[in-house]
């Protein structure tokens, strides 16, 4: 087991967690086999990791990872795009909550699936209606976690900032946004998670590509193979993203390295510049 | 006042208790989907044939075929109504079900605008038709684009939906050319004034089986006396279904909760489709070729235990 | 000409059943040169007063006067130094004092040697490159201090910087602001509550009743301050806190 190399680029290997997988992957090989489970309902890991293993190989897979990708960044980018600049603009201000409370009260128990009719309604059928619900899946959570990061800049922060001379523009953008980045980065990652879990309800929708399609039609032929071995695509892609934006944030916080504690290895004292110096 | 609102609680109560206490042990749970070739449950169930055969039967209205595979994969129904291209993708796959009787046939076909042009099977070229994927509109408008000389995959674009009432919004709306779909929606489409149905799969494939009744495996094997009455009260129903249109109109639109009689009898008659309950393995068999044919089966359709017919057989002797 | 005036000052907050007044026609110069230590019970309003010089608020009625022009919001002239650590902790040390001189737009090798050198002359200088996370208590308020220092600001505003440390640190800390106050003079506003650091600190002490505060209390400190005097006049200080 290791943890983290303070500054180091490689990604640590977490063995536990990686035995604790193939634990459970061992458990949902038996299970079927043994005939505890009917393997109708649950089909060995190994049968189907063949499957998507098969897949790949035949080239089927690639289609239908690209176009979840596609509408996974595209939905999530626009919420994105929205959610940062608006999110920002409502934090600063605290007048704005108040006219907001209700409308996201109202927004947010509206899970993706309630979104289709009126997706198809408006955009019709194809790849806007599936980027429509990613985005409404996702922008309020990143809205409010926008408004939320802004809010909890410490207000002496900008404060030292405008008496060493700095005007609200440049408190904002140099000051608000630094200080709000950590907040940021985790809401992102977070998001993320969200929007690929949009991806199932957005192509819902009439698409004719994509694993949220592919996992649809494999369950109306009752192909539970192909449907766990479409849910593990999405939580390998998932997983994938998820480990690109944590060395992207990783990389944009280095001034917080040694500041985590990282597992049983790292000890946040023993670091340099504290202790012994008054 | 108090003591008295106390006493009717446990009055309340003790009835459920009762009510519960006094079902039968052999209750039995049936599957159907709301669509008018289910009808034949709907008046078992309206007319109690069950209680008549001595069986406790509860009839639940589900409106996804595969929800309703997959709660007979589980036990939770131990008979019910699917599509026969449904029934037989289950069974492709594991699941341990039989087809034992027919409940429709015919009643899908393709759909279009009136305002569309589109007049003759070749006017579909370069066209996008919206279909369910794998499902029976989309197995028949393959084979009906065939023998028309149209190629399914390059002659038009086929536009996958999950719901038949999506298709029709989207016709309507004009985002598709045409749609696979069914009745009454077809004959609603073209009463409403804005729809035009092109065809019928009966042109390619007359009476063609449409939804089925299956059963589980183990059902059949071990309670015949039950599945028999069951069988007897879908006969029944049947033959009192096909002799009052207007009756069966009726009741469809009572469990559909939608559409309106006059409509559904016109979409009952016989040259749009049949309820039926007598069937032959040699069809479903059929069927499944065609379905292997669009690659959309992993088995040789010869080693599928799809159909048992002896219940039904049965059934047929003793009247 | 008073260096830095506060004239009539009155603040209010608006709450019900009738507004809360915080500060009540507060009169107060600063000279040139100056160091004020402003000594009050807690919760009397000095951080408001504080604020108001800084233009972080603004005053009910009466004015601020630097250099006998009326001050007009916030500006690098009136620094603010609060007790919180409030270094941006993305920034070095150096990267922290160079702030306000990179907003001033000074040039980078110009601003590098001018942090460097006044993070040397504050006692931080090997602590240059380190984040602010990763230096004591101490060191992170004499980073600040750096920070406000190096733009020679007309008024440097303190609140009550020291109470966040322990004893000893802060000891060593008030040391050190005397002994910079002697190689270079600078205009000093100080809040705070304890009258022992006022008596170590100040050229005048003025002391502010509880709230709605008021002036109660004026005096020079006579240098050097002999350990009895300070004694007796911590005594009857704290007399006019109670």
């Amino acid at each position: 087991m290791s943890a983290e190399r303070r500054g180091s680029n490689t990604i640590a290997i977490n063995w536990r967690g990686l035995l604790l997988l193939a634990g459970l992957a061992g458990i949902w090989e038996l299970v079927p086999r043994v005939g505890l489970v009917d393997a109708v309902l649950l089909p060995p890991f190994t049968q189907v990791i063949g499957r998507l293993g098969s897949l790949l190989l035949s080239g089927s897979l690639w289609p239908h990872i690209g176009a979840s990708v596609w509408r996974v960044l595209l939905g999530y980018g626009l919420a994105l795009l929205v959610a940062l600049p608006v999110g920002l603009y409502i934090g600063l201000r605290e007048q704005a909550e108040k006219w907001l409370g209700p409308l996201t009260q109202l927004l947010r128990p509206l899970a993706p699936p309630a979104w289709i009719p009126l997706a198809i309604l408006w955009f019709g059928i194809g790849n806007t209606p599936a980027v429509f619900i990613i985005f409404v899946g996702t922008v309020l959570t990143l809205l409010l976690g926008t408004i939320g990061a802004v809010r909890d800049v410490d207000k002496h922060l900008v404060q030292g900032a405008l008496t060493l001379g700095a005007t609200r523009t440049q408190a904002v953008f140099q000051v608000v946004l630094p200080a709000a980045l950590p907040e940021l980065l985790t809401m992102l990652r977070l998001g993320l998670g969200l929007a690929w879990m949009c991806v199932v309800a957005a192509e819902m929708v009439a698409v004719s590509r994509g694993l949220g399609f592919l996992i649809l039609e494999a369950r109306n032929t009752f192909n539970t193979t192909t449907v766990l071995a479409g849910m593990i695509a999405i939580g390998l892609l998932g997983l994938g993203m998820d480990v690109g934006l944590r060395q992207l944030q990783r990389r944009l916080l280095r001034w917080q390295a040694g500041r985590k504690a990282y597992g049983v290895l790292g000890d946040p004292r023993a670091e340099q510049g504290l202790s012994g110096l008054a | 006042m108090r003591w008295q609102r106390i006493a009717v609680l446990i009055l309340i109560l003790a009835l459920m208790l009762l009510g519960s206490c006094g079902r039968p042990s052999t209750a039995l749970r049936i599957g159907v989907r709301t669509a008018n070739d289910h009808v034949p449950f709907y008046i078992s169930d309206r007319e109690g044939f069950y209680r008549t055969e001595g069986l406790s039967v509860t009839t639940y209205l589900v409106p996804s075929n595969t929800e309703i595979v997959e709660a007979l994969q589980r036990g939770d129904f131990q008979v019910g109504a699917v599509p026969v291209t449904t029934a037989i993708a289950a069974i492709d796959q594991g699941a341990h079900l039989r087809i034992i009787a027919m409940t429709g046939r015919g009643g899908d076909g393709l759909l279009v605008r009136q305002d569309s042009g589109i007049r003759d099977w070749a006017d579909l070229r370069g066209k996008q038709i919206a279909t369910i994927k794998a499902s029976i509109l989309d197995v028949l408008l393959r084979q009906a684009l065939q023998e028309n000389g149209l190629d399914p995959d390059r002659d038009v674009t086929l536009v996958y939906f999950q719901k038949l009432g999506d298709m029709i919004s989207a016709l309507q709306t004009g985002q598709v050319d045409a749609s696979s779909n069914t009745e009454p929606f077809m004959t609603d489409a073209e009463q409403q004034g804005w729809g035009h149905i092109l065809g019928y799969y009966t042109e390619q494939w007359p009476d063609h089986p449409c939804c089925v009744v299956v059963a589980r495996e183990d059902f059949i094997r071990e309670h015949p006396d039950e599945l028999d009455a069951v069988l007897r009260c879908h006969v029944q129903a049947v033959e009192r279904a096909n002799a009052d249109p207007n009756y069966t109109a009726a009741v469809i639109v009572e469990y559909l909760e939608a559409f309106n009689v006059p409509l559904v009898e016109a979409s009952l008659s016989l040259d749009k489709m049949r309820v039926d309950y007598a069937f032959s393995a040699d069809e479903i068999m059929r069927m499944a070729r065609l379905m292997q044919a669009q690659g959309l089966l992993e088995h040789e359709p010869d080693t599928l235990p799809l159909t048992e017919s002896s219940p039904l057989a049965r059934v047929l002797e003793g009247r | 000409m008073a260096y830095l005036e506060i004239r009539a000052l009155s603040k209010a907050y608006q709450a019900s059943p009738r507004p809360v007044e915080a500060l009540e026609h507060i009169n107060l110069t600063v000279h040139e040169g100056e160091f004020l230590a402003l000594l009050g019970p807690s919760g009397c309003g000095k951080t408001t007063l504080l604020q108001i010089v800084a233009g972080l608020e603004a005053p009910t009625a009466g004015q601020v006067l630097l250099r006998g022009r009326p001050v007009q919001g916030w500006s690098r002239e009136r620094t603010l130094i609060f007790q919180e650590y409030s270094l941006f902790p993305w920034l070095t040390a150096r990267g922290n004092v160079e702030f306000g001189l990179r907003l001033a737009g000074m040039p980078p090798a110009t601003r590098k040697e001018l942090a460097l050198a006044t993070l040397d002359r504050l006692g931080v200088g090997p602590f240059a490159e380190s984040y602010p996370h990763q230096l004591s208590g101490g060191m992170q308020q004499r980073v600040a201090l750096a920070r406000a220092l190096v733009l020679e600001p007309a008024v440097l505003l303190m609140d009550e910087p020291f109470a966040a440390v322990d004893a000893i640190t802060r000891r060593r800390l008030q040391d050190e602001l005397r002994q910079l106050q002697t190689t270079q003079v600078q205009t000093v506003l100080f809040v705070t509550h304890s009258v022992r650091e006022a008596l170590k600190l100040a050229d005048r002490i003025v002391v502010l009743s509880a709230r709605p505060a008021t002036v109660r209390l004026e005096m020079p400190v006579p240098r050097p301050l002999d350990p009895a005097d300070a004694a007796m006049w911590e005594e009857e200080i704290v007399q006019y806190l109670a």
